[in-house]
């Protein structure tokens, strides 16, 4: 097969598998070519066959036991729907955050008081890197306990809010 | 109205009516693929891929195509019997012969030589059924086909090829 006819005929099997016409050129190039038109005669042929395969439906009957089952595989393995949370927890979790919430700024303050005083207290006494590399430790210590300690506080106060309602609750 | 991929994000969250509403709208593409991959099971199959449907929809991605996701799906499915027919066929193939080389057994010749298109498409070997229905009756892309069985581009092209050169070679009258 010459060079041109294979790709002729490659873009004929395109355009079948694309259910469209061949290209112009290309039929052109078929009606003077005895292979290219035997090509093209097959592939109407198949195209023919192929448009004629019956496409069925799916029985309502088939469609419904497939919607059965399909709704009961969802209803097997849906997640458990969580349990609403009580009535008046939100405001019982505010009561329970509120003294840590007003808490925490005194907290704050007061580490900033210390480094404060420190600072002029120890000016003249010690180095002044040394006091900035102490200060530094004294932050990231106090920062990083103040972290810990109210970052665990939202889970105790849930905590507490449930347990104060089921208290009031009979 | 929902796209595919709006309906899926809600059968994840459980609901039944987006799930039907998926169910109608692939009903006859999805039959119709079935019917010509496997003919003979195209209804369990349309059942089981939604079985797989539901129970793999956590692992859906929203960002792609919700119908490539269900014909491989539905592909997968189609390749799993179709190798499980395979096996039983090697039996049955085996008691055949068995029975052919007893003494006085007569080969009847087949009814019917000439093969339609139906027949046709079925003698076809699988990796190359899956990849025309798909690109024929489907009219999927060829990096669609190539995402939903699972093998390159460039194979997907040169199956289809050799699809339709194998039905027409078959075309002739044996």
């Amino acid at each position: 097969m010459s060079e041109p006819c294979a790709g002729v005929q490659e873009r004929m099997v395109e355009a079948l598998l694309a259910q469209r016409d061949a290209g112009a050129p290309d039929l052109a190039h078929a009606e003077s070519c005895d292979a290219c038109r035997a090509h093209r005669d097959d592939l109407m042929a198949l195209r023919a066959g192929l448009d004629a395969e019956p496409w069925p439906e799916l029985p309502e009957a088939l469609a419904e036991r497939a919607r059965a089952a399909a709704f009961a595989e969802l209803a097997a393995t849906a997640e458990p729907a969580r349990a609403p949370l009580p009535e008046g927890f939100g405001r019982q979790l505010v009561r329970v955050l509120a003294a840590p919430a007003l808490l925490l700024p005194v907290i704050v303050a007061w580490n900033a008081a210390v480094l404060f005083f420190a600072a002029e207290l120890l000016a003249g006494a010690v180095p002044a890197a040394v006091l900035t590399t102490a200060g530094a430790f004294y932050a990231l210590a106090a920062g990083g306990s103040v972290a810990l300690l109210f970052g665990s506080i939202p889970f105790v106060a849930q905590l507490e809010a449930r347990r104060r309602l089921c208290e009031v609750t009979p | 109205m929902n796209s595919d991929e709006q309906l899926m994000r809600r059968v994840q969250r459980g609901d039944e009516g987006a799930l039907g509403e998926l169910m109608e709208r692939y009903r006859p593409r999805l039959f119709g693929f079935l019917m010509k991959r496997a003919p003979d099971a195209a209804d369990d199959l349309f059942q089981e891929t939604w079985i797989r449907v539901v129970r793999a929809r956590d692992s859906f991605d929203p960002e792609r195509r919700f119908s490539t996701w269900l014909f491989q799906i539905a592909n997968n499915l189609c390749r799993d019997r179709g190798r499980r027919r395979r096996v039983e066929e090697g039996y049955l193939q085996t008691a055949r012969e068995e029975v052919k080389s007893a003494p006085g057994f007569l080969e009847t010749p087949p009814l019917d030589l000439r093969l339609d298109m139906h027949r046709r498409l079925a003698a076809l070997p699988e990796r190359l059924r899956e990849v025309l229905v798909l690109r024929y009756y489907h009219q999927l892309g060829e990096a669609d086909i190539a995402e939903i069985v699972g093998i390159p581009r460039g194979t997907v092209k040169s199956r289809l090829h050799s699809a339709v050169r194998a039905l027409r070679d078959q075309e002739a009258p044996s």
